[in-house]
């Protein structure tokens, strides 16, 4: 028992003194950021701060230059790439659900092919998962049939097939008309209501205030503030802060 | 014979050379068909080593594409038949129809495969590698059918070129219609009649053939997209 608290106590994810470049471009300068399990953190930050590519660097879709990510204790680096992957969901702006596939087989085709569970079985779970997001009678619609909110919807629910530790949102609402937003938001409210830990990269501010755990505000590939929602977005103590908020305001 | 004022059309000259004929038509189906399925494993092949860029493939690829586009096919039909035995490589001459109508297409659809493979969506390849698809699961589940689907016209028009030129096999004495039907013409003068056979029968497997694909398309069109994505 003792061993167990302890493990639950340590962050799910420890980023240590983080960093990226593209050629010459330092995109990542020294991140430091724990995150532990149920805990939503959202990011802001302007265009070009590095949202997208710390989120990237959790599940390795980029290698790290500097610095490192522990996940569940252990470097990211260590885990075989897949299994990384498959602890840790991700949700795109574009949906990127696979044009060719049904719905539901857009659930089942990933784990239906990397453990060879057995397609019955994979598809009871993914009509409880598509029920879950509001869609269990667009379980045989092809992609390009759905709106761009039902997209986002199975595309969550395809991440959350994997059973994942964690989940990875990068701006997921940018891309949907602003009538689509809200039920994409609330499928992500009952995900963390749930108690699933979440990165999630917005610029949903009431989204940040009423469901996050913790707002961390990127600017120029480091963290300039971070805090409880109310206090980072209504009264920042950076110079920084305020302006980029002052500027989505506006 | 025939009356020098006018061409009196002769369809009974058809139905004498029926036989003759049909085994001519085999002969055409046999190494079409078996052309065009190598072609496409070929481009398949050839086609995602260029796309991703894969060593040693990929520049064997290149090199291939630009030998096989660049020559006419009827001097490959001659290399393969003439040059080949100097080389110590001895074929039936069956095989070297297979072989021809295989490199040749083959050459075709690389560059088929390889412009579909490229258009495949990037995020759909992101979003599987996300999920903890291995690169070969993501190739074969994601990858492929949506390349076959973009190729798909393409590949169709690449296979009914094959169909059509396997005519040119004629030139090394390889019996399928078009030879037989020329040597009808050559010993019996019936001109139009025989050249009536071919255009019908190229035109009927023609036809045949696009409408099969049309088919396919219509099918895939219902679900997902084809041709672009
Ligand atoms: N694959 C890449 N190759 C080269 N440069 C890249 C690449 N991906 C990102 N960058 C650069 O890294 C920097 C940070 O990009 P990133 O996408 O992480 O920013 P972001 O905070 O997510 O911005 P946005 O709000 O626009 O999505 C930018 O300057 C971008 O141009
Ligand atoms: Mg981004």
């Amino acid at each position: 028992m003792v061993t167990e608290f302890s493990v639950s106590a340590r962050p799910l994810v420890e980023v240590r003194d983080l960093r990226k470049r593209f050629g010459a471009n330092e995109v990542l300068n020294g991140i430091n950021l724990d995150i532990h399990a149920g805990e939503v953190v959202v990011i802001v930050g302007p265009s070009g701060s590095g949202k997208s590519t710390l989120l990237r660097c959790f599940n390795r879709l980029e290698s790290i230059d500097g610095g490192d990510i522990l996940f569940e204790g252990r470097s990211v680096s260590a885990y075989r790439e897949h299994e990384l992957r498959q602890r840790i969901g991700m949700v795109f702006q574009q949906f990127n659900l696979f044009p060719h596939l049904t719905a539901l087989d857009n659930l089942t085709i990933a784990p239906r092919k990397i453990h060879k569970t057995a397609r019955a079985i994979c598809e009871e779970r993914a009509r409880e998962l598509l029920a879950r997001v509001g869609l269990a009678v667009k379980a045989g619609s092809y992609p390009n049939q759905l709106s761009g909110g039902q997209q986002q919807r199975v595309a969550i629910a395809r991440a959350l097939m994997m059973e994942p530790k964690m989940m990875l949102f990068d701006e997921v609402t940018s891309a949907l008309d602003p009538e689509l937003i809200g039920e994409v938001l609330a499928v992500m409210r009952q995900l963390a209501d749930d108690g699933m830990t979440m990165v999630v990269v917005t610029h949903e501010m009431q989204f940040a205030r009423e469901v996050g755990d913790r707002v961390v505000f990127m600017d120029g590939g480091q963290i300039i503030e971070q805090g409880a929602p109310g206090a980072v977005l209504l009264n920042p103590s950076e110079a920084r802060t305020q302006q980029f908020l002052k500027r989505i305001k506006g | 014979m025939s009356d020098p004022s006018g061409y009196a059309f002769d369809a009974q000259a058809i139905w004498r050379h029926l036989p003759e004929l049909a085994q001519g038509l085999l002969h055409t189906l046999g190494a079409s068909v078996l052309g065009i399925m190598a072609a496409v494993l070929i481009g398949l092949v050839f086609g995602a080593a260029r796309a991703y860029r894969v060593p040693v493939a990929n520049q064997i690829g290149t090199a291939y594409v630009a030998l096989f586009r660049g020559t006419p096919i009827l001097v490959q039909i001659f290399f393969l038949y003439y040059a080949l035995p100097d080389l110590g490589i001895r074929l039936e001459v069956s095989h070297v129809a297979v072989l021809a109508l295989a490199l040749w297409g083959g050459s075709y659809n690389t560059e088929n495969f390889r412009a579909a493979f490229i258009a495949v969506p990037p995020g759909a390849m992101q979003a599987a590698s996300a999920l903890g698809m291995p690169g070969h699961l993501r190739f074969i589940w994601i990858a492929l059918p949506l390349a076959v689907r973009v190729a798909l016209p393409s590949l169709g028009n690449t296979s009914i070129s094959v169909l059509k030129d396997s005519a040119y096999l004629s030139v090394i004495a390889y019996a399928e219609l078009t030879y037989v039907a020329t040597n009808i013409v050559a010993i019996e003068f019936r001109v139009f009649e025989m050249f009536a056979v071919l255009a019908a029968t190229y035109l009927g497997m023609v036809l045949l053939l696009s409408w099969g694909l049309s088919r396919i398309t219509a099918h895939l069109a219902r679900r997902g997209t084809v041709g672009d994505l």
